[in-house]
């Protein structure tokens, strides 16, 4: 009996001990201010001790309360449709029938950074259709779901910029609709490319080629498009960036026919230079 | 009913159900809170984008998780900013970088708002206010605690006075700041209790001291 009542005054003696730690120590707890040893100690003593869960949910108001205190500012108009398409985009299956969509299409979250790119290119100046481009994948943000590699570049393409070129290839006058948003890394020596309306009715593969310096077709990536003839890819350049001089995309089975799109890079520009256009 | 005038814990239970415009009213209510705790704690517009972002889609995917009983929205939401932003903060302090932020320690909270947002005015206000009334070594342990995420310990170092005398500032200016925000009304006319739940609005517990 003597070793249990001993036993007993030694267990309230260490509860009463945390109880005066969890105490002193709660406001600091609820600013998240104690080292991590300490907080674990307090979040122990919390889970048996009604007063002290009390008193700590006051203080966590209080900490709550200081949120106020920060300057308000209004986030950027646009931040509202990232999250929206963000969330369309974690609520469904992606649909998106891209070929690539196994090993690329892993990384939810690089969505919205895609669109704040995409906002990005529009805030650099391009022009008219371009924000058509924009609107038009913001709307099928329930479809796309980015990759990792390309959440990458797109990040990096938000923090540096100027590390990047951006171009426009536009339809054939034959074929106007078609067009193509090509970001190039040049860095990494990679590119992305947004497809949008893709001719639906020749098929809904696309080889991407690559024209090199002395005229040579490099095929360098097959993709597929949606129903509404959107596609969105990433590859790395097979050669070094300097000897391309174009892109060319052909619906697959009939590469021998006119390319539906056929940009060339501005050379009298220099490397860096804006805007591709399509050779009527 | 308006999806507007539904209560925060009402529209989080949509968002557990998938309802997207339930998160984005929720949005249209606290994102500039969020974001501005992120700009206050990181100074980066671009930074806070991301914490924002980051913020409401943890909202999205944990939306189940939320038990009002346990604390308010408010309360669930800054908390997972703090944390997120926190989060950068320390890689950034591991990096040898300093917080971007420490230019305006101590006058951030204290000086004059840019632009009052009319939903948060009684908050900010009534935050501000009782800031204004804390003595400026209590108000300073807690900016840095608070809004740069530094422990006790790191503020002591940073201030080069012992850890002891920020504990008790700490202590001392977090009692006084809960004592004046209690005898405040709150946004809806009503004193606030200690122990009342906001979320439930119910009275949970009391303390007993």
């Amino acid at each position: 009996m003597g070793g249990t009542e001993e036993y007993r005054h030694t267990v309230e003696g260490v509860m009463d001990q945390e109880h005066v730690f969890a105490e002193e120590n709660l406001p600091a707890f609820a600013l998240g201010a104690l080292e991590e040893e300490e907080s674990a100690r307090v979040r122990e003593h919390l889970k048996s001790c009604p007063q002290c869960q009390a008193t700590y949910h006051s203080y966590e108001r209080v900490a709550t309360a200081l949120a106020y205190a920060a300057p308000l500012y209004d986030p950027p108009p646009y931040l509202r449709n990232v999250i929206r398409a963000l969330i369309v985009s974690q609520s469904t299956q992606p649909s998106a029938p891209f070929e690539e969509r196994g090993k690329m299409w892993k990384s939810l979250g690089q969505m919205s950074r895609f669109l704040l790119v995409i906002t990005i290119l529009l805030a650099f100046g391009l022009t008219g259709w371009n924000l058509t481009l924009h609107q038009r994948l913001s709307a099928m943000q329930d479809e796309m779901v980015s990759a990792q590699e390309m959440g990458e570049v797109l990040m990096d393409y938000m923090k540096n910029p100027d590390a990047y070129d951006s171009y426009i290839i536009s339809g054939r006058a034959s074929s106007p609709s078609p067009r193509a948003l090509v970001v190039r890394d040049r860095t990494h020596e990679r590119f992305l490319l947004v497809l949008e309306d893709l001719p639906t009715d020749v098929g809904p593969a696309y080889f991407i080629w690559l024209v090199d310096a002395t005229g040579r077709h490099i095929p360098v990536k097959k993709v597929r498009c949606n129903g509404d003839g959107r596609a969105v890819l990433m590859f790395e350049s097979p050669m070094p960036m300097e000897m391309i001089r174009g892109i060319r995309v052909t619906p697959v089975g009939r590469e021998d026919a006119s390319p539906i799109l056929d940009g060339h890079f501005p050379q009298d520009q220099g490397y860096p230079g804006l805007l591709a256009s399509n050779a009527l | 009913m308006p999806m507007q005038d539904l209560s925060d814990v009402e529209l989080l239970r949509r968002v557990a159900k998938g309802d997207q415009e339930a998160l984005l009213t929720l949005y249209d209510k606290y994102g500039r809170l969020v974001y501005s705790l992120a700009y206050r704690m990181l100074q980066d517009h671009q930074l806070a984008e991301e914490v924002t972002q980051d913020v409401f889609t943890r909202v999205w995917q944990a939306a189940r998780s939320f038990d009002p009983k346990r604390s308010s929205f408010t309360t669930w939401l800054t908390s997972i900013t703090r944390n997120r932003t926190i989060d950068i903060l320390r890689r950034r302090r591991v990096r040898g970088l300093t917080g971007a932020g420490e230019a305006e320690l101590n006058t951030a909270i204290t000086r004059a708002d840019e632009r009052f947002i009319p939903e948060h005015h009684l908050e900010a206000l009534a935050v501000r206010e009782a800031l204004e009334q804390l003595p400026p070594a209590q108000r300073e342990v807690l900016e840095l605690a608070y809004f740069q995420g530094m422990t006790q310990r790191e503020i002591a170092e940073y201030l080069n006075i012992p850890l002891g005398t920020v504990k008790t500032r700490m202590r001392l200016g977090m009692m006084k700041l809960r004592d004046l925000l209690e005898s405040k009304p709150s946004p809806d006319g009503k004193k606030k209790r200690r122990g009342e739940n906001e979320a439930s609005g119910k009275v949970t517990e009391r303390e007993g001291a």
